[in-house]
C-alpha cells in the first residue's frame, strides 16, 4: 500500500483555497446557466427557450449589431495595433512606450468610458455607432497590442537576416518573414479583441444613450426583465463563441510551435 | 482516492459553515434590523435617522436600517420574483405590486396592522397616520385593483399596500428651443412631429419597457395611427392592451423615433436637461419637478406637461413581502413615513407628489413650517397643476401585463436593436461568420490529416 503523506504538509494545500473558489464562482454558475436554460418562467422543464431564442427577429439583429461591431472593432484594432507593436518592439524605447499604453488600463474601464462620454459631449460630437466603436477601440487596443509586441519582439533577428542576404527587399521581408512569424500574435489579438467586445455592454450603453443594443446589453436586459431562460441561452450561445475561440487559438499556437515557418 | 475523500470533505464542510454562518447571522437579526428596497432618489435620508431614533423610543431597541435601491420597477420585481431578496419593505408602483400579488408574495397590511397590535401591545401601537393617506388615492386604487387573484384568493391592494407618492408621467422641456408650436403637438412632441431642427437627436425617452409603451400607445392615438378596431378605447384600455396589432404597431412608431432621439435613460435624463444636453425628456412628474426646481437655481427655465389626449397616472406605495423578517419595523416605518412633517420632509427632497391629503398638509403646522422653509408659497405649492393634477378619466392605471409581458419585452427589444442595421446585412454577417468558421475548420482539420500522412509515411 501506497503510503499517504501527511496532508497538511504538502505543498498542494495552497492551491485548495482557489480550487474552492473555482467550484462556487466558476462552475457552480455555469451550471445553474445550464439548468436556467431549460427551465421557464414558472420553473418548469421546457425547450421553449432555444425556440424563443432562435426564432425571435430581435436576437438575430442583435447578435448582428455585435458581430458589426466587433468586427470593425476587431479590423481597426488590427490595422492600428500592429505597427505599433511592430514599431514598440524595433526600438529602445518601446519599453516606455509600452508603459504608456498598458497605464490606461489601471484606470477602472467604467470611469474611463464615462469620461470618454464626458468628452464627446463637450466636444458636440453626436452619441452612436460611432462613439461607441470609438470607445470599443480604446479599452481594447492594449489586448491586441500586447499579444503582437511579445510575438513580434521575440522574432528570431536572423531570420530577417537571412532573408535580406538572399536579396528580400524591406517590403518581402515584412511579407515573408515578419508577418508569417506573428500570425500567432494576431489570432490571439483578434480573440482577445472580438470576443469581450461582443460581450461588452457598459460601453455600448454609455457611449450611444442606449441607442445601440448589443449582445450583452440584451443578455443584462433578459435578466433584469426575469427571463432566465431565454439570458441563459444567450449566455451559452457567449461561451461557445469563447470555446471555439479558444480551440482556434490553441491549434495555431500549436502549428506555430511544430513549424516555425509557413 | 483518499485524498480527493478528504478534499471532498474539506469543500463541503467549509461550504456548509458558510450557509449556516449567513443562516445564523440572518436569525439573529431579524429584532433589529429593516430592510428596505427602494427606487433611486426616493427618500429624504434624514427620515431614515429619524426613524431609527423614533423606533428606539418606542421599542427601546436599536434599529439598523439597510436601505437599497432599484431603477426600474422590473428589476425589482426580477428579485423579489426569483426569491433573491430577504426585505421587509418595498416601494414600487401600481402594476408591479399587482404582479407581486398575483404570486403571493406580499402580506395583507390591513391585518398585520391589527395582528401587530395584537401581539405588541406594550409598544401602543396605533399606525394612525395610515389614514392621512388622500381618499382619491384610495378610491382609484381601489377601483382599479378590486380583485387581484392568486390562486382562488381575491385580494383588494388597498389591503396591500400604503400609497407613497403618486404622480404623471409626462414630458420635461425647455422652453427656450421648444416652441408653442411643438407643444401643440402633444406626444409627437417626443417624435418632433413639428420637424424642428433644433431637436433632432435632443430627445430622451426612458429606457423603461412599460413607460415607453404606453407614450408609443398613446401617441398612436393622438395621431390616428392605431391599428383598426381601437379608436374607440379609452386611454386606460389602450395603455394596458397588448395585442399583437397594437404591439407590431407600437414597435413601428418606437423604431421610426430612433431618427430623432438622443437615447434611452432612466437616470442621467435630469442632469441632461439641466445641463442642455437635452431638450425634451419623458419623465415622471417628480422628476420633473426637481429638475425644474434645480435649473432655476442655476436661471434657466425647463417646464412640463401631460398632453391634453391623456396620460398614465401611477402610484408608488409601501408593501412588506411575505418574506420580511421584520414585519413591526416595516409597519412602524410606514406609519411614519405617512406623518405630514416625514411627508413634506420627503416631497421636499425627491420633488414627487405626497399621498398624504392635500388638506392634511395643508393644516399641519410642521409640515407648514417645513415648505416654508424651503421657500414655498403654501397657495402655489397646492395649486400646481403638475404637482396635483385633477385626475379624470384622461388619465389611465397601468396594470400587470401577466404572461404577455415576454411579448411586450421582445417588441421592446427589437424596438431598441433595431433601424440600427438592415436586416440583410445581419444576415451575411451571420453568413460570413458561419463561412469564416467552417473555413477555419476545415483548415485545421486538412492539417491534422497532413500530419498523420506524413507520420504514416516516416
Amino acid at each position: 500500500m501506497k503510503k499517504i503523506k501527511p496532508f497538511f504538509l504538502s505543498k498542494k494545500v495552497f492551491g485548495y483555497p482557489y480550487v474552492l473558489f473555482m467550484l462556487i464562482f466558476v462552475i457552480m454558475p455555469l451550471v445553474l446557466i445550464l439548468v436556467n436554460a431549460f427551465l421557464d418562467t414558472d420553473g418548469y422543464l421546457t425547450l421553449e427557450n432555444f425556440k424563443t431564442f432562435f426564432t425571435e427577429k430581435s436576437s438575430l439583429v442583435v447578435l448582428g449589431n455585435s458581430l458589426l461591431v466587433g468586427l470593425i472593432t476587431t479590423v481597426i484594432c488590427l490595422l492600428i495595433g500592429y505597427p505599433v507593436a511592430y514599431i514598440l518592439s524595433k526600438y529602445s524605447s518601446g519599453k516606455i512606450l509600452v508603459l504608456l499604453f498598458i497605464l490606461p488600463m489601471w484606470v477602472n474601464f467604467l470611469i474611463r468610458t464615462l469620461a470618454t462620454k464626458a468628452v464627446f459631449v463637450a466636444m458636440g460630437v453626436e452619441l452612436g455607432m460611432g462613439t461607441v466603436i470609438f470607445g470599443m477601440v480604446y479599452n481594447y487596443l492594449p489586448f491586441m497590442i500586447l499579444p503582437l509586441h511579445t510575438v513580434i519582439s521575440s522574432i528570431d533577428k536572423s531570420y530577417i537576416e537571412a532573408a535580406e542576404d538572399l536579396g528580400a527587399d524591406k517590403s518581402n521581408v515584412f511579407l515573408k518573414t515578419i508577418l508569417p512569424l506573428s500570425v500567432s500574435g494576431i489570432i490571439s489579438g483578434i480573440t482577445m479583441v472580438f470576443i469581450p467586445t461582443i460581450s461588452t455592454y457598459a460601453i455600448s450603453q454609455l457611449l450611444s444613450n442606449g441607442t445601440i443594443f448589443l449582445f450583452g446589453d440584451s443578455i443584462q436586459m433578459k435578466f433584469e426583465q426575469g427571463l432566465y431562460g431565454v439570458g441563459s441561452i444567450m449566455s451559452i450561445v457567449m461561451l461557445i463563441f469563447v470555446l471555439i475561440s479558444n480551440f482556434l487559438m490553441n491549434k495555431f499556437s500549436n502549428n506555430m510551435q511544430r513549424r516555425t515557418i509557413w | 482516492m483518499k485524498k480527493i475523500a478528504l478534499i471532498l470533505c474539506i469543500v463541503l464542510l467549509v461550504a456548509f459553515t458558510v450557509v449556516c454562518f449567513a443562516g445564523c447571522n440572518n436569525n439573529e437579526a431579524t429584532t433589529n434590523r429593516l430592510v428596505i428596497y427602494n427606487w433611486e432618489d426616493y427618500i429624504e435620508p434624514e427620515i431614515l435617522e429619524s426613524f431609527k431614533a423614533y423606533y428606539k423610543s418606542v421599542t427601546g431597541i436599536d434599529l439598523e436600517i439597510v436601505y437599497t435601491t432599484f431603477d426600474t420597477n422590473e428589476t425589482m420585481m426580477t428579485k423579489m420574483l426569483q426569491g433573491d431578496a430577504v426585505v421587509d419593505l418595498i416601494c414600487p408602483s401600481d402594476y408591479a405590486i399587482e404582479r407581486l400579488m398575483t404570486h403571493g408574495l406580499l402580506q395583507n397590511m390591513t391585518e398585520l396592522a391589527s395582528s401587530l397590535k395584537e401581539k405588541y401591545p406594550q409598544y401602543n401601537l396605533t399606525f394612525d397616520s395610515f389614514d392621512n393617506i388622500e381618499p382619491l388615492v384610495h378610491e382609484k386604487i381601489g377601483s382599479e385593483f378590486s380583485s387581484v387573484k392568486y390562486g382562488n384568493k381575491t385580494m383588494s391592494m388597498n389591503d396591500y399596500m400604503v400609497p407613497y407618492m403618486w404622480g404623471t408621467l409626462g414630458i420635461l422641456y425647455n422652453p427656450k428651443y421648444v416652441t408653442e408650436e411643438d407643444l401643440s403637438a402633444g406626444y409627437g412632441l417626443l417624435w418632433n412631429e413639428k420637424n424642428n431642427p433644433k431637436l433632432n437627436g435632443k430627445i430622451l425617452i426612458k429606457d423603461s419597457v412599460r413607460d415607453t409603451y404606453c407614450v408609443a400607445v398613446l401617441y398612436m392615438y393622438e395621431y390616428g395611427l392605431l391599428p383598426d378596431g381601437y379608436e374607440d378605447y379609452s386611454v386606460q384600455d389602450l395603455i394596458n392592451c397588448t395585442d399583437s396589432e397594437m404591439l407590431e404597431a407600437a414597435e413601428e412608431v418606437l423604431t421610426k423615433q430612433r431618427e430623432v432621439l438622443s437615447g434611452y435613460e432612466v437616470d442621467f435624463g435630469k442632469d441632461d436637461m439641466i445641463n442642455e444636453i437635452a431638450y425634451v425628456d419623458l419623465a415622471w412628474s417628480g422628476d420633473a419637478l426637481w429638475a425644474i426646481e434645480e435649473a432655476e437655481a442655476i436661471g434657466m427655465t425647463l417646464d412640463y406637461f401631460t398632453p391634453e389626449i391623456g396620460a398614465n397616472v401611477w402610484f408608488d406605495g409601501w408593501a412588506i413581502p411575505t418574506v420580511a423578517p421584520n414585519p413591526l419595523a416595516a409597519m412602524m416605518f410606514v406609519d411614519y413615513i405617512n406623518r405630514p412633517d416625514s411627508a413634506m420632509l420627503n416631497s421636499m427632497a425627491i420633488g414627487y407628489t405626497s399621498a398624504v391629503a392635500k388638506d392634511i398638509l395643508q393644516n399641519d403646522e410642521d409640515a407648514l413650517a417645513i415648505l416654508i422653509d424651503n421657500e414655498y408659497e403654501p397657495d402655489d405649492f397646492f395649486g400646481d397643476e403638475r404637482r396635483y393634477p385633477t385626475v379624470d378619466e384622461t388619465f389611465g392605471v397601468m396594470h400587470d401585463f401577466g404572461k404577455a409581458n415576454d411579448t411586450v419585452v421582445a417588441m421592446w427589444e427589437r424596438a431598441k436593436a433595431g433601424g440600427g442595421i438592415p436586416m440583410s446585412l445581419v444576415y451575411t454577417l451571420i453568413v460570413l461568420a458561419v463561412i469564416i468558421a467552417g473555413l477555419i475548420l476545415a483548415y485545421v482539420i486538412k492539417e491534422k490529416l497532413k500530419l498523420r500522412k506524413k507520420v504514416e509515411t516516416e
